[in-house]
């Protein structure tokens, strides 16, 4: 048995307030490398505040439990640290930041992660490398390097760009909330090939979805339910097709 | 509708008080003028004078002046001139004609002066100087101060279809230095014309910039500020005939206890014009800075389309901001925006950097960074390069 990336143990956290809102009512879980985990559940249940928890987001605070990544617990720890520690957060919502290069900000986000692992830094030259091939990978416009971050961009757009972000930081865990949310088909297909072309033994991914369409194109190991608040039902592939077709009310009665 | 356009300008204080003008300097003012051998000069310092002594020195809230220390503003324009002749140091190009000799063209100036300091540089200035810029001239104006006080008056004249650029730079490394000049621009039809503005100093400077444009002449302006002890930059354009068009903006950074004040006054005296006014100051820790600003549309300036938004970045509790957006507008048939802002970091775009690994302090950076681009980038970013590395070292460690 590997050492867990991921442990989640009885995790109680919500809004920070005031009022201070309960939403994780205990959660459990645990990913280990190499594994895909996929949580599902209806509008509410708690899905963004499990990845907004575990990314450090200051809107929100822990009551209870504790969340280890890496032998090491998060909490109390910022969110810059953890993600160059290696956690990523795809955002369901990407903020638009005009005036900051995204070139700029992936190079420097890039190199402080670099600088975490003991890595070299790349120059502004053999990072653009880098970049361009990433961004070919995710069929990605060589003009989006030069905007703001996420400026103008489309919805689709920003969800490859943050996966190129991924790409980029090559994060051990990536946390995805709602990636597949506003894409059409095709640009469902780029983001998937974009995902697995970074799968690899010794990291994970979580994925946070509503449907599962995404799952057809990033196969899960497992599959949670999360409603008010907990996991109800953990499975495998076979428990989101359930879910895809007798919906989540089975799951409470 | 043109300049004999007569609107009530409601913050002229003009006569609505006792003028204060300091005795001794007016006995000094008045032998300068008198022992200057060239008339044309002494007719000059004759009516920049009256203009000061109808206004005297700005008192405790002088609507132009509310948010600039009375007590700061009134001693240093009460110093007297040391005698040095301390002229503005103009770089040299063939094409300039710089003149010592002064004509007509001031005397119109000076009389609708209604800045007190601009009229006071005019009549103390030992040196006004005129420029006649022609097409593609490239010129550098340092105006220095000095420790008793070092006044300036010039004016640029852009030729009709003319394209120049000229770059101010205010030099006033001493702490008790002070530093009051005048500028008039005047656009002649089809001119366009970049200035840029920036302040290297520590002391008290004071800088009045009047423009004036012709017929789709164009104006970019950019004034880049770090503060000072008492800075103050006040622009004063009037968009005289149809078609002209006007681009301002400034980056400022009131970095340390730094006080960094931006006073606008746009007049659009004719139908279709354009005038924008992007203001952008970071107030780092316990500095201060106002951003002043009106937009003036005259009867009969119609289809005139301006636009002003004065923004404020304020990082620290320590620090205070005052903006005040206004438009004036006398034409029915008019597109006018004006606005203010004033806050911290935006959370959401922090945490996202945070998210990417970025420390708190790098976030900060970029996110200043991208707030003061904006107005950086009226002019291509070779030419700013030197200015945003100032204002970002400006911001230094205070950011939190």
């Amino acid at each position: 048995m590997t050492t867990p990336l991921l442990q989640i143990t009885n995790l109680r956290a919500g809004l920070a307030g005031p009022p201070p809102v309960e939403i994780l009512k205990g959660i459990s879980l645990t990913i280990h490398p190499g594994e895909v985990h996929a949580i599902m559940g209806p509008n509410g249940s708690g899905k963004s505040t499990l990845s907004k928890v575990a990314a450090g987001h200051p809107d929100y605070t822990v009551t209870g439990g504790d969340v280890v990544f890496m032998g090491e617990s998060l909490l109390g720890m910022e969110p810059d640290a953890r993600a160059r520690k290696g956690l990523f957060l795809g955002f369901q919502y990407p903020v638009e930041i005009p005036g900051v290069s995204n070139a700029e900000f992936l190079r420097i986000a890039g190199n402080a992660r670099r600088r975490e692992r003991g890595e070299e830094e790349l120059d502004p030259f053999d990072f653009q490398e880098l970049l361009d091939q990433h961004m070919k990978n995710l069929d990605m416009d060589a003009r989006f390097k030069e905007r703001g971050v996420n400026e103008g961009f489309s919805g689709g757009e920003k969800k490859r760009n943050e996966i190129l972000q991924m790409a980029v930081l090559d994060p051990a865990l990536a946390i995805l909330d709602e990636t597949d949310s506003g894409l059409d088909v095709d640009a469902l297909k780029i983001v998937s090939k974009g995902i697995n072309a970074l799968r690899r033994p010794d990291n994970a991914v979580l994925l946070i979805t509503h449907y599962q369409r995404l799952l057809d194109y990033v196969q899960p190991d497992f599959v949670h339910i999360l409603m008010n608040g907990k996991i109800l039902k953990s499975g495998d592939k076979s428990l989101a097709l359930e879910v895809e077709t007798r919906g989540y009310d089975w799951l409470v009665a | 509708m043109t300049e004999t356009a007569a609107i009530p300008t409601p913050f002229n204080m003009r006569a609505t008080h006792v003028p204060d003008v300091p005795e001794t300097l007016r006995r000094v003012a008045e032998s300068l003028r008198k022992a200057h051998p060239s008339p044309a000069l002494r007719e000059l310092r004759e009516a920049a004078w009256t203009v000061f002594e109808s206004m005297g020195v700005p008192q405790n809230g002088h609507e132009d002046f509310s948010f600039v220390s009375s007590a700061d503003l009134k001693g240093v324009l009460n110093r007297l001139p040391d005698g040095k002749l301390l002229a503005p140091e103009i770089s040299s190009a063939t094409t300039i004609g710089v003149r010592d000799e002064v004509d007509s063209g001031w005397m119109e100036l000076l009389k609708a002066e209604s800045d007190a300091p601009a009229a006071l540089a005019a009549a103390l200035a030992p040196a006004p100087r005129e420029i006649a810029l022609a097409d593609k001239d490239q010129v550098r104006v340092v105006l220095a101060g000095s420790l008793a006080r070092a006044d300036h008056a010039l004016r640029l004249d852009v030729p009709a279809h003319a394209k120049a650029s000229v770059s101010f730079v205010l030099e006033n490394p001493e702490a008790q230095a002070f530093v009051n000049a005048v500028v008039y621009l005047r656009l002649g039809a089809g001119a366009t014309l970049d200035v840029s503005v920036s302040e290297a100093a520590q002391g008290f400077q004071l800088l009045k910039i009047g423009a004036d444009l012709r017929r789709d002449a164009q104006l970019n302006l950019l004034t880049v500020s770090t503060g000072s002890r008492l800075a103050r930059v006040s622009i004063d354009a009037a968009l005289r005939e149809p078609g002209a068009s006007l681009d301002a903006r400034g980056a400022a950074v009131a970095a340390g206890a730094n006080r960094s004040h931006r006073h606008l006054r746009i007049r659009h005296a004719a139908p279709d014009c354009v005038s924008k006014q992007l203001f952008k100051t970071v107030v780092p820790g316990p500095g201060r800075s106002s951003m002043d600003g009106t937009v003036f549309v005259d009867p009969g300036a119609q289809r005139t389309d301006a636009r002003q938004l004065l923004q404020h970045l304020l990082l620290s509790k320590e620090g205070r901001a005052d903006a005040k957006p206004r438009l004036l507008i006398h034409a029915d048939d008019v597109k006018c925006s004006h606005g203010a802002t004033v806050g911290k970091t935006d959370p959401a775009q922090k945490f996202y950097l945070l998210s990417r690994g970025l420390d708190a302090r790098t976030a900060d950076r970029l996110l200043t960074q991208a707030f003061l681009n904006e107005a950086l980038e009226i002019f291509p970013d070779e030419a700013t390069a030197d200015a945003r590395a100032r204002l970002m070292d400006a911001i230094g460690v205070e950011a939190k």
